[in-house]
């Protein structure tokens, strides 16, 4: 199983006075004893120490397996002090699940999209880039890789960074076979389609020549720079989050300020904690003149938007509780503007607001406020 | 004898709380029949089952834990609520199987009176979501034990706990103004909300810390304050523990109500004071000031005054804030240790202050004669005494069972709490551990304690066996 290594966590966690108890973002919502983290581990430390089985009990395991946006937070100082990543254990929990055929309905549902279609919302292929700026070149060695959430459901994210790119005067390209990078198979344990996808894009891009690839989704930033490694895949092209890129770009534009916004910023997940970009969004919204409000919660701290862990395949509802919750805490700092930098966050936020608190992503903002040179 | 938990049962609490709410499943069930008592968590190292309830219910509402007793009560089976899940006692365990009620669906802050300074809440609310709450309309309620981050506001209350600020705001017990709850037999009773009243006998202290044995306790309102305008931090050196106590004792004395105050033994000062790269002899004392500003400063000074009357030695801030700042960090070790099969535990005893350095040393020396080498802090005071808690670690002995060796540390440690006339728990409660020592810590008024039980319920659904109800014998059997 693939848990087994993991067990010596899994076991630390299990052990432990449940510290983190209380900052679970599902379990805020969902407030059954098993849906907190510890708990998780807990399951997870039965499982292999043969308490309980699979046959029996997987589908009871996969109802709590699920429910984990795999955040990261409870496995964050000062909640956790013991390294858990409990994340990694419910990846590698879900995926011993799919494994043992043990699938969900809606994960079986972007099993065979995904297989058919290379994405995971049952969206046409080909339709990949049907409402995002065509922009192709043979002889750009940088990649914007859209990602299917910002493709097919916010793809003003995407026309608003091929706008930025372009003006900073960035020679750069779309993929024209881009794939789903793999991130919601990862996260809902379709490990072997996740390598097929892996395998595509990597050389995909090989082909290309890519030498940079930018993305604005923080899930498939997160995929390429961490998780095509777990699965065993080196790639040879640098990889970055767009904020990254366009910090460095900032002087290159010409920027019409936005002095009269106060907002507050929201920090993904994936791109925060997991991959530790706080500060490039935050400076792109300073330079814009915008005034931020900051939450209790943020950075490290940063509270789920309810969506990630394909929390929004499998538990919508729970998701979309969640996103509430942290829309009310963006309504507290007392702002109109809640500030992302991520498609998932981006959607859950939007739908959590009920139209209380404007919500964009930074790369529409700084789009909207540039003037043409 | 108890009924069975049979299939029209399950039937029938899947019509009161919804099917969704309802669970058989033996993951729900090991999950929400598990506490954190070292036996329990030896268990789970062992990968070895522990008592398991029959089923799992999550109620929402009062009205439903109603339904859900009286149909227990009706037909004989046991009832276990779980708040956080984070007692050290076994106090949850389902030793007679039956139903565990999970009660944090029941999440609500009901009512906030600015002008009353209380607050109404709903008992599976975690400790701390309520203290966030709080804060952020500009109060605290004061309460900061270390499990606020896992323990519900029910398990407070059922258990006496006590905050690490407990020196200025009191425990759980001074905080609660009246209470709802639902008796073993189904009806719902509230007690009224006034500051205090003249008209018999206290009820609502009857269930608080009755461990879930009287009733099942669906809300509260308590006490809060004004979010502290300003709070400082200080520490001092002794150069025993005598000279620490003393001071301590003296401070009190002068009307002075630091919210911390730890004193530590000098094992606990080595190592607390040798993490800070500090010279680690004597006795360490940590105080806290907070409240509203000239307050804060003028309780400071008197204390400092009363410190150096003591002969304590000023360390400034450091360590106070330090330990403040890394409170929770000791939780860190635990699994390590569990894992290195150590016998890990606290125990936490108090006194009156005549009594309270001799019961430090006799049960100090109880300890050390099972083998154990432990460390104590003081750290909730009162005018009339205060309480001591002990922290241990024993390596596993080869040839003796790890439970056998458990046992004979805690029964040395409650005998000699008893001999000296102290109290066998200052705020972790009973459960399971400290229950063969029920009736010799309240002696002949432990009668009234069991009367009650028969009278309130006397199918003897709630929690049985907890709170002293089980003998010596039983409580090996299971652990």
């Amino acid at each position: 199983m693939r848990l087994e290594e993991f067990s010596s966590r899994i076991l630390t966690c299990s052990l432990c006075l449940k510290m983190c108890k209380y900052v679970c973002p599902v379990a805020s919502v969902v407030r059954y004893e098993p849906v907190y983290p510890p708990n998780k581990a807990l399951i997870a430390h039965m499982i292999l120490s043969g308490m309980i089985n699979l046959k029996d009990e997987g589908e009871n395991v996969a109802r709590y397996a699920y429910l984990c946006t795999t955040c990261g937070l409870c496995s964050t100082p000062p909640w956790c002090g013991l390294d858990v990543r409990l994340w990694e254990i419910i990846e590698a929990l879900r995926a011993d699940l799919v494994d043992q055929g043990i699938i969900l309905e809606p994960v079986k549902r972007v099993l065979k999209s995904a297989s058919e279609n290379r994405n995971p919302y049952g969206e046409n292929l080909h339709a990949r880039f049907s409402k995002v700026k065509h922009v192709f070149s043979d002889d750009a060695d940088v990649v914007y890789f859209v990602g299917c959430t910002t493709s097919y459901r916010v793809p003003q994210i995407a026309n608003a960074v091929i706008d930025v790119l372009s003006m900073a005067g960035l020679n750069f390209t779309l993929l024209k076979d881009e794939w789903c990078c793999g991130s919601p198979l990862i996260r809902l344990g379709l490990i072997d389609l996740a390598r097929e996808h892996a395998e595509h894009n990597i050389n995909a891009l090989n082909d290309i020549g890519a030498k940079t690839v930018v993305f604005s989704c923080p899930g498939c930033y997160r995929t390429f720079k961490i998780d095509y490694e777990r699965l065993g895949y080196k790639i040879k092209f640098e990889v970055k989050h767009v904020t990254e890129v366009v910090v460095d770009l900032l002087k290159s534009l010409k920027i019409r300020k936005k002095e009269d916004i106060t907002a507050t910023y929201h920090d993904p997940c994936h791109l925060g904690r997991h991959l530790g970009i706080f500060d490039a969004p935050r400076q792109i919204l300073s330079v814009l003149g915008i005034q931020i409000r900051e939450m209790q919660w943020r950075r490290e701290n940063s509270r789920c938007c309810g969506a990630g862990g394909g929390m929004l395949i499998t538990n919508s509802e729970v998701a979309y509780a969640a996103g509430r919750r942290r829309v009310e805490e963006a309504l507290e700092s007392g702002v109109k503007n809640l500030i992302t930098a991520c498609p998932f966050c981006r959607i859950s936020l939007e739908r959590a607001s009920g139209g209380k608190i404007e919500v964009k992503d930074v790369m529409e903002l700084l789009a909207e406020s540039l003037e043409e040179r | 004898m108890y009924g069975s938990v049979t299939p029209d049962i399950i039937d029938e609490l899947k019509s009161i709380v919804g099917e969704k709410h309802v669970s058989t499943s033996l993951v729900d069930r090991l999950v929400c029949s598990r506490d954190l008592w070292f036996p329990m968590l030896f268990k789970t190292l062992k990968g070895e089952l522990w008592p398991t309830a029959d089923v799992v219910v999550w109620p929402g509402s009062a009205e439903e834990v109603s339904e859900v007793l009286k149909l227990a009560n009706k037909r004989r089976v046991p009832v276990v609520t779980l708040g956080g899940g984070a007692g050290v006692c076994g106090g949850l365990s389902p030793i007679r199987g039956g139903i565990v009620m999970d009660i944090k669906r029941m999440c609500k802050v009901l009512e906030l009176d600015e002008e009353s300074l209380t607050v109404v809440v709903q008992a599976g609310l975690i400790g701390m979501e309520l203290e966030e709450y709080l804060n952020r309309k500009g109060y605290t309620l004061g309460h900061y034990p270390l499990s606020i981050y896992a323990s519900t506001i029910g398990g407070f209350l059922a258990c006496r706990s006590a905050g690490v600020l407990s020196n200025k705001y009191g425990k759980i017990e001074d905080m609660v103004i009246a209470l709802r709850v639902v008796l073993p037999t189904g009806e719902i009773i509230e007690t009224k909300r006034v500051p205090r009243r003249a008209t018999g006998p206290d009820l609502m202290q009857l269930f608080v810390g009755s461990e879930g044995i009287l009733g099942v306790i669906t809300e509260a309102a308590l006490r809060i304050h004004p979010y502290p305008e300003k709070r400082i931090f200080t520490s001092y050196r002794f150069k025993d523990l005598h000279a620490g106590l003393e001071a301590v004792r003296n401070i009190f004395r002068r009307g002075v109500r630091p919210a911390i105050v730890r004193l530590y033994d000098e094992r606990d000062t080595k190592i607390t004071l040798g993490s800070l790269g500090l010279p680690a002899e004597g006795c360490l004392l940590i105080l806290s000031f907070e409240g509203t500003e000239k307050l804060v400063d003028a309780e400071a000074e008197v204390a400092d005054e009363v410190c150096r009357q003591w002969g304590g030695e000023q360390l400034g801030d450091l360590p106070a804030k330090h330990w403040w700042k890394h409170r929770h960090d000791q939780y860190w070790n635990l699994p390590h240790l569990l894992k290195g099969f150590m016998i890990v535990d606290t125990i936490e005893v108090s006194a009156p202050w005549d009594r309270l350095e001799r019961l430090y040393w006799e049960v100090k020396r109880a300890l050390e004669g099972q083998g154990v080498i432990p460390m104590a802090h003081f750290s909730h005071f009162y005018l009339d005494g205060g309480s001591i808690y002990f922290t241990f670690v024993k390596p596993r002995e080869p040839k003796t069972p790890i439970n056998d060796a458990y046992w004979r540390i805690w029964s040395a440690a409650m005998e000699a709490c008893i001999r000296v006339g102290g109290s066998i728990s200052h705020h972790h409660g009973v459960g399971l551990v400290r229950s063969p020592w029920m009736e010799k810590e309240h002696g002949k008024s432990f009668e009234i304690i069991r009367a009650l039980k028969k009278v309130l319920d006397p199918n003897n659904i709630l929690n049985p066996g907890k709170l002293g109800m089980v003998g010596w014998s039983e409580v090996r059997r299971v652990f």
